[in-house]
């Protein structure tokens, strides 16, 4: 296992937890914090003992976005590229979530905020703390969402409740989100809650979950008929598989299958 | 041979070729070995009666990184000339069965080139591809200037090979550099089942046609049309035109021999 600073990695009950562990500065992130999840989801996606990754953070805080401590994002010395922040920290981050072949569940322990909003967004399950504050921070800096925030956010939310949410800069509680669908599930112990969505993955067909993730991620970005296309190409890949001889099988013998992700 | 492997793997299905890169360590780097090989399997497939479509891929990885650099970095023209390594990319134009590259993880440079010079593309859809040469001190040497140009246009390939950076599965489908994106790990069920559509179709059609498309690429539109109008006339000569259009008529599937 790789030695991380700015995170806490560990696996148990097939699960990797990612913990962020910046609680003295809300867990905002420096760059290492970021690539060291990027690392971390890498690392959770290699080990064969691990079926689900549960993405989580210390303290009050889930994480506030940017560290606006961090050097490379400050104007004082002349040039700032933000856009350079976004190609090499934070898009690789939301990449990395996003195209984790295990499924990833944010549990959400407290406020999110900025860039922070679009990791727990970017995650494939969320669950949070009740009355946690969700706040869009970047129209008080002078600056846009970013790091995929618009994308998810609008699909969700509809067009002009995601521009009230970014410009206004006010916050969404949890529940809010919840009734929009953006979160699963609402709950005192987030972890708990959230290992048991992950031990309910951990048994599925380690194929089966990525390509329904894969597949329903592609959905947003598809018609109706490559959608139709792509599950088709897909089921008849998945018809082929152990895994769906053994899903058979147990159903018809009425017992808990055993997949072996073949 | 050491750096590729030639397999029938579809049960029941003869006709169907697959040639893997093998070169997983550096990424199916295309070193003059392998290309030697390749050229040889490809002659070989290319005889063989038996076969009618070959899928040509690499691994999860990387279909192929491009040349091997680690044998280049202290060349000079003459050692460039003397290893002759494009002969052998010569001879992939001479094969006269439909080559499918089926492409997962990296095509760069040579590997870019490599999959252009097959007939066409089906990409996974976690696939790259580049022209990265420019970003070593070089350009593209066997085709990236060229085939790239006439798949996706001048300005299109001008950014790629100026700037080496790569584009994905769906910007090179949505470029018309591939015919289909696929999740990637379905590219080899969908590489034979197309390869078994066209393994249906009549061989001696198949080839005269492919050659006919190809040749719109070295022709004016008249001379295309004219060398396009000889190889229908051709396919007249044929027992699978007679098998195909009797087929049709009499409403059953046709049955061809390759002759």
């Amino acid at each position: 296992m790789a030695n991380y600073k700015y995170i806490k990695y560990s696996e148990e009950h097939q699960s990797a937890l990612i913990i962020i562990n910046r609680p003295e500065v809300y867990n905002a992130m420096n760059i290492d914090t970021k690539l060291e999840i990027v690392s971390a989801i890498r690392e959770a996606n290699k080990s064969p003992t691990v079926f689900s990754i549960i993405l989580s953070a210390e303290g009050k805080a889930f994480t506030t976005g940017q560290d606006l401590n961090d050097r490379s994002v400050q104007a004082k010395n002349g040039d700032v590229d933000l856009g350079h922040t976004l190609e090499t920290e934070w898009n690789p981050l939301i990449n990395a979530i996003r195209d984790s072949k295990k499924i990833v569940i944010a549990a959400v322990n407290g406020v999110c905020a900025g860039a922070g909003v679009s990791v727990a967004v970017a995650c494939d399950l969320i669950v949070s703390k009740p009355n946690v504050k969700f706040v869009g921070a970047f129209s008080k800096l002078g600056l846009a969402p970013d790091a995929g925030s618009t994308y998810i956010f609008s699909r969700a939310l509809g067009y002009q409740k995601t521009m009230e949410f970014f410009l206004m800069g006010e916050h969404l509680l949890s529940e809010d989100l919840h009734r929009a669908g953006i979160i699963n599930a609402i709950s005192d112990d987030v972890m708990e809650k959230a290992l048991q969505y992950a031990g309910a993955i951990n048994k599925l067909s380690p194929l089966s979950s990525e390509m329904i993730k894969k597949n329903i991620k592609a959905s947003l970005d598809s018609s109706f008929s490559e959608s139709m296309e792509r599950e088709t190409k897909v089921q008849r890949f998945l018809g082929r598989s152990s895994d769906y001889k053994e899903g058979l099988s147990a159903f018809l013998e009425k017992r808990a299958p055993q997949f072996t992700g073949q | 041979m050491e750096n590729i492997l030639c397999e029938y793997p579809y049960q029941n299905n003869e006709h169907i070729a697959l040639v893997s890169l093998n070169r997983p360590k550096v990424l199916n780097a295309l070193s003059t070995d392998l290309m030697e090989e390749l050229a040889d399997c490809f002659l070989s497939l290319d005889k063989n009666p038996k076969v009618r479509v070959i899928i040509l891929t690499g691994n999860e990885r990387a279909f192929a990184a491009g040349a091997d650099i680690a044998q280049m970095v202290t060349a000079s023209p003459i050692d460039q000339i003397n290893d002759n390594r494009f002969r052998t990319w010569e001879m992939l134009k001479l094969i006269t069965k439909p080559i499918i590259a089926a492409v997962n993880g990296f095509a760069l440079g040579g590997g870019c080139e490599l999959a252009m010079s097959c007939d066409l593309i089906i990409a996974g859809d976690e696939a790259k591809f580049s022209q990265p040469e420019i970003k070593i001190g070089t350009i593209p040497g066997a085709g990236g200037t060229q085939r790239l140009t006439r798949a996706i246009g001048k300005s299109k390939a001008m950014m790629m090979v100026l700037t080496g950076d790569m584009i994905d599965a769906q910007t090179a489908y949505d470029w018309g550099l591939v015919a289909k994106v696929v999740p990637s790990k379905v590219l080899l069920q969908e590489s034979f089942l197309l390869a078994k559509t066209i393994s249906e179709r009549a061989p001696v059609a198949v080839k005269l046609a492919k050659e006919a498309v190809n040749k719109s690429f070295e022709m004016t539109l008249k001379d295309g049309m004219d060398f396009e109008r000889r190889n229908f006339y051709l396919t007249f000569s044929s027992q699978d035109q007679k098998e195909g259009m009797k087929a049709f008529l009499e409403k059953r599937d046709p049955s061809y021999q390759g002759n």
